[in-house]
C-alpha cells in the first residue's frame, strides 16, 4: 500500500531524485511523507535528506514560510523529483527545507497533480495521477 | 455540430442516463446537452490545473541560459551532453515559486 492512515494522518510513500547529480533518497525503498493541505509547496524535506541528495550543491532559491503560529522562517530550496512507484507517480517540483524541519511533507502544489480521495470511514486512501 | 461516435464503459452510461433523465427528464436532446458541457467543463478544468508539457525547467549559470526542458530529466540529459558540471547551476521552472507560503501545521520551530 502507498498511501494510507497512520494514527488518522495521511501520509503516501515516496522516494526523492535529484537527476541533475544523479542522486536518490533513500538509496533502496522509499519513505514516509506526511499530506497536509495546509502547506502550499511542493515538498518540504528535513535537511540531512537535502543534502543527501546533493541538493545544497545547486544554486539555492530561498523564500518565506509562515510558520501555524504566524512566525516565519526563511526555507531553501530547488527542483527535485518525487516517485511513488506504487502510484506510478514521477512528479518535479520545488523541494525546500529549512533547520526546524524533521519529517517529510507533502503539500497542494504536490496535489495539484493528482486525485485524492481521504476515506476516514473506512480507512482508504486513494491517490492517481490527474488525467 | 458534429456528431460522435463513442463507447461508455456501462457503469459510466448507467450514470449519465441517471443524470439526464434527473436533469431533464427525457427531452430530446438532453444527453448531448449533458454530454456538451461535462465535456467542457472537463476541459475547462484540464487547462486551469496546467498540462505537465507546458512547464519548462531552465538552467542558468550565473545569468547565462545554459539549457531547458520539460522535465528534470530531460534537463539533466540534455548537461550530461553538453558537458556542463550542474554543481552550482540555478533551476528555474515557467512556474514560478511564490515568495512567501505557508508551512502547515506540521512545520515547527525548533
Amino acid at each position: 500500500m502507498s498511501a494510507y492512515f497512520l494514527d488518522s494522518t495521511p501520509v503516501v510513500r515516496l522516494a526523492l531524485e535529484n537527476p541533475l547529480m544523479g542522486a536518490r533518497y533513500p538509496r533502496e525503498g522509499e519513505i514516509l511523507a506526511v499530506i497536509d493541505s495546509g502547506y502550499e509547496g511542493f515538498a518540504l524535506i528535513p535537511e540531512n535528506v537535502f543534502k543527501g541528495l546533493h541538493l545544497h550543491q545547486l544554486a539555492p532559491q530561498r523564500r518565506q514560510l509562515i510558520l501555524a503560529d504566524g512566525s516565519t522562517r526563511k526555507s531553501t530550496g530547488t527542483y527535485a523529483k518525487l516517485i511513488s512507484e506504487g502510484l506510478d507517480l514521477h512528479l518535479d517540483g520545488f523541494v525546500e527545507t529549512f533547520e526546524a524541519v524533521e519529517e517529510m511533507t507533502i503539500g497542494v502544489e504536490f496535489l495539484r497533480h493528482v486525485r485524492l480521495e481521504l476515506d476516514y470511514c473506512t480507512g482508504r486512501i486513494e491517490v492517481s495521477r490527474c488525467p | 455540430m458534429g456528431t460522435l461516435t463513442i463507447v461508455l464503459k456501462d457503469e459510466t452510461e448507467e450514470m449519465l442516463r441517471r443524470i439526464v433523465e434527473q436533469l431533464y427528464g427525457s427531452s430530446r436532446g438532453s444527453l448531448s446537452e449533458v454530454i456538451d458541457k461535462a465535456v467542457r467543463s472537463y476541459i475547462a478544468r484540464l487547462e486551469a490545473s496546467g498540462s505537465p508539457k507546458s512547464v519548462v525547467f531552465r538552467a542558468f549559470k550565473g545569468d547565462k541560459l545554459v539549457s531547458e526542458a520539460n522535465d528534470l530529466d530531460g534537463l539533466a540529459g540534455a548537461l550530461r551532453e553538453r558537458g556542463v558540471d550542474p554543481r552550482g547551476l540555478r533551476i528555474v521552472s515557467s512556474n514560478v515559486v511564490r515568495s512567501v507560503a505557508r508551512a502547515g501545521v506540521r512545520a515547527r520551530r525548533q
